[in-house]
Parts: structure tokens; sequence; C-alpha cells
């Protein structure tokens, strides 16, 4: 797009060219695959722009299952993250740990909606498909059978001598050097910093559950771990708990044909923060979009982060959640 | 001590099975719900073309002077815009999914079809004249091999072999009907 008023990442232009020819409904769709893993968090924080841009607000119903796939889909990235920085260590034994906990909770999204990484579940206005968790006792069972495993997998990351001889002390960061940098995700919590994008209630049912935000204070590899860890379980009860708090209602709201004015949606990830822009231009086209992804604002610490050799840099980036996919080569 | 804690875990998966699905052997795991393909009762569709507008892959093609709805099962990413968008309701998503293919594959349903359209392949911008393509899904649907063998007699090219009976493609086409 010409003239855009948001800054050009790698990510930023692919959608955009695509925003030229697509209208916002189709655009949903486009967000969606952008990247391989965090499907529904990109297409959630589209659709948090667009309705924002509209002023349309979102039936609490929509919130609450909007907040349990989120939830669901962060699990699986976590895990993730987990099971690359094990076996970068070279303890593969607790990376197959992480990933077979993973295959439990691709498996449960496949249950609700059909699909286990691509859900095709958000619209503009709320979502797609009507779940009832409450009624599917298998799918409460598993989450309570995955709360357990993981705090195995936490003991481990605890007390194994391996485990805490290589991560700890690794790639500091001070918090006064996170607050100056405004870096977010596990960067920011390892270090002291409560600062997460549910907080503000903007998105998603997390003021009606009670959110706050896991914290370490090491700074290091180690505490980062720990923050992702804890999440992983922190993101389990949320989802049983929104599960049995969700009220009736509708799950879409109505939404105009052609969308003025600009937004702003910030949307948590495992990595970070991610920013999704657009701009209407009173059609159901879109003047312009931008995408910002957690790894691009976070590339921008790693100058100030310190104790490092350059072998164990990768090593650093996975914790902070620097996507090396997106890096400019 | 962390050993202790993972190799308990080790001796335990000496004697369970995986977590992942074996397969083929095993069999496919499709649940209730699975995006698979779309599917349409062509006999309530009124060719009114907005499924068309709304696919964001651009895999449905609406032929109103044909009276065909044609869907190209390559470019579709079973994203299920199309069905929620029919104001007839006459759109599905089933669970048995499309076999990969190495070629194009356009399924071609009438929905009040004109006798002779030989046209219907005319101007799709996916469909290369030489590449193999499938019949259309069990039920009802035009034969795609029959069109393109009309399309080469019209345009005098040479004439395709009177083999028919050898031709195993056009019997199994044949048979799905």
């Amino acid at each position: 797009m010409k003239n855009s008023m948001f800054e050009t990442t790698e990510s930023s232009a692919v959608f955009q060219n695509l925003a030229e020819h697509k209208d916002y409904r189709q655009l949903v769709y486009a967000a969606e695959r952008m990247y391989g893993t965090g499907g529904f968090g990109n297409s959630l924080a589209f659709c948090v722009a667009v309705e924002g841009a509209c002023n349309v607000i979102v039936p609490v119903r929509a919130q609450y299952i909007r907040t349990i796939l989120m939830e669901l889909s962060m699990m699986q990235e976590n895990l993730l993250r987990l099971a690359s920085i094990a076996e970068a260590i070279g303890y593969d034994r607790l990376s197959m740990m992480c990933w077979s906990e993973r295959e439990y909770v691709l498996e449960i999204l496949e249950k609700l909606t059909g699909n286990r990484m691509i859900l095709s579940m958000c619209c503009a206005g709320g979502v797609r498909r009507d779940l009832n968790i409450k009624e599917m006792p298998e799918v409460m069972d598993e989450i309570d059978n995955i709360i357990i495993k993981t705090q195995e997998i936490r003991k481990v990351f605890e007390t194994d001598k391996q485990v805490i001889s290589r991560l700890k002390g690794l790639g500091y960061l001070s918090e006064q050097e996170a607050g100056e940098a405004s870096v977010t995700g596990p960067g920011a919590k390892g270090s002291g910093i409560a600062d997460d994008r549910r907080m503000l209630g903007s998105y998603g049912a997390y003021k009606y559950l009670d959110y706050s935000p896991v914290v370490e204070t090491g700074g290091d590899c180690y505490a980062r771990c720990m923050v992702k860890v804890r999440e992983v379980i922190q993101s389990a009860k949320l989802v049983r708990k929104a599960a049995e708090k969700m009220p009736e209602g509708s799950i879409c709201a109505q939404m105009p044909d052609k969308i003025e004015g600009e937004w702003i949606a910030r949307v948590e990830q495992a990595d970070g923060m991610d920013t999704y822009y657009i701009k209407g231009k009173g059609s159901a086209f879109l003047e312009d979009a931008g995408i910002r992804k957690a790894g691009e604002s976070n590339e921008k610490i790693m100058y100030r982060v310190v104790n490092y050799s350059p072998e164990d840099e990768s090593l650093v980036r996975l914790t902070l959640g620097i996507d090396d996919c997106l890096k400019e080569r | 001590m962390g050993f202790f804690k993972t190799g308990a875990q080790l001796v335990k998966s000496l004697f369970t099975s995986p977590v992942t699905n074996s397969y083929p052997s095993g069999g496919a795991h499709i649940v209730d719900g699975a995006r698979g393909a779309i599917a349409i009762d062509e006999t309530m569709c009124t060719l009114c073309g907005l499924c068309g507008r709304r696919c964001p892959s651009g895999a449905l093609i609406i032929k109103r002077d044909e009276g065909c709805w044609l869907i190209d099962r390559m470019k579709c990413i079973t994203c299920g815009e199309c069905v929620y968008e029919c104001p007839e309701n006459c759109l599905e998503m089933v669970k048995e999914y499309v076999s990969p293919e190495s070629s194009v594959v356009i399924d071609v349903f009438n929905a009040q079809a004109k006798p002779g359209s030989d046209s219907v392949l005319d101007g799709i911008e996916s469909m290369p004249e030489e590449n193999e393509i499938s019949g259309g899904n069990p039920g009802t649907g035009l034969r795609m091999r029959e069109i393109q063998r009309r399309r080469r007699r019209r345009r005098g090219k040479e004439t395709i072999s009177r083999g028919k009976k050898n031709n195993r493609a056009f019997h199994r086409n044949r048979s799905r009907q």
C-alpha cells in the first residue's frame, strides 16, 4: 500500500499486499494463515481492530469462547517454545515430554473446533460456532490431566541440575533496561515487570476471570523459562474457569458493511504483544493495514541483554520470544 | 533429582503406547465437525453469486449463463465463509476431505443447467487444457472429461483415442455416478 502510516516490517508488507485486493471479511482468514502456530491469536487481533474501528460491541458469550480458544492456543505455543529450549540445552527427554503434552492440547482443540491449529473460528463481531465445554466431561478431564502433567514438567525445571546450571545467569536483562525498552512477553515478566495486554480488558473475558500476570524476578533465561511453564498452568486453569462461568447469549454481533475510522489492536501472544493496525475508507476494503509481531519488537532489545556468548545467542533468543523465522537475512 | 523424575517417566513410557495416532495403520482419525470439503445441494441454489464474491481464495465460480456452480477443490481453504453467507443454506461443510492431486480439480454442479452447455469451462484461468480433470462428486454433476472431449473436437484438434474401453479413468468416473 502506498503511503502507509505503518512502518513496513516483513510481515506487514505481505499483509498490505493482500489487503489491497481483499475485503475485511476475507482478510480474517488471511491473517490467520500468516504465521505457522499462532493462528487463532492473529485472527483475533485483526477482528478486535475491525470491531474497534466500527464501535461494535462483541457479546459476552463470544468473549468467553474467544478467551478459551486463545488460552488453548497459547498453551500449545508455550509448550512448543519449552520443547525447543529443552532441545537446545540437550535434554531430549524433557523436550519430548513437552511435545507430548502439546499433543493433548491439540486434540482438545480438534474436538472443539474440528482442526488443530488453523481454527477459522473468529469472525468480525464474534465467533462462528458455539462451544459448550461444560457438557463435554472428557475435555474437562483432559484439562485436569494436562495441569497435573505440566506440574511434573515444572518440577523438572525447578530441581534438575542440568537445566539450572545451563540457564541460570545466562542472558541477563535488568528491570530498568526492560522497562526502558518497553519489552513485552516473557522478557518483561522474567525481569519483574507485571505487564500483559490481557490486563487491559479490551478483548476477551479476562476482566471477569480475575486475571493477573505471572512474574519472576531473576531476569535471566531461567526466569523466563519458569514464566512460560507457569503460564501453561495458568492458561489451563483459566480455560476451566471460563468454561464454568460462561453465560448464555448470542455469539455474533451484526457488523456494518463499510468500515470507517482507524484502530490499533494490541493482543497478547506467547512471545509478547502483537500490534494490528487498520484504517478504513468507507467501504468493505481497507485503506491501510499493518502488523507488527512480538518477535520484531523484541528483536530491538537484544543489545541490552548481557552475559551470553555467541554460541548461546539462539538459546537467549528462544527464551526472549524472538522468532528467528522473521529475522531479515 | 531431575534424572529420577524423568527416569520414572522413561520406564513408564516403555510400557505405554505413544501419544500420537499411528497412521495409516491406525486409520484416519477424523472428528465430527472437521473441515473437509464443501458440498452443495444444487436443487436449492439460485446462482446469486454471493459465495463467489465472499470466497477469500477465489475458488468458487458461478456461471449464470450456463447455470453452473463450480468449485476449484485445490484452491479451497475450507474456511467455511461460503457456508455462512449462502442465503439459501444450500452449502454444507462435510468431514470427508479431498485427496491430494497433482493437477487442477474442478467440480461442476448443475443448478438449472441448460442443455448443450459446452462452454462451461471457458475463461477460467486456473484451467490449463492439458491437465487431467477428475469427474464430479458422487451424485449429479457434469463429467469433466465429456466437456473436455467436446471442446477439443469443436476446436479441430487431434481426435481423442477411440480406446474408451481401455481408459481406466473414464470408467472410474463413470461408475462413480
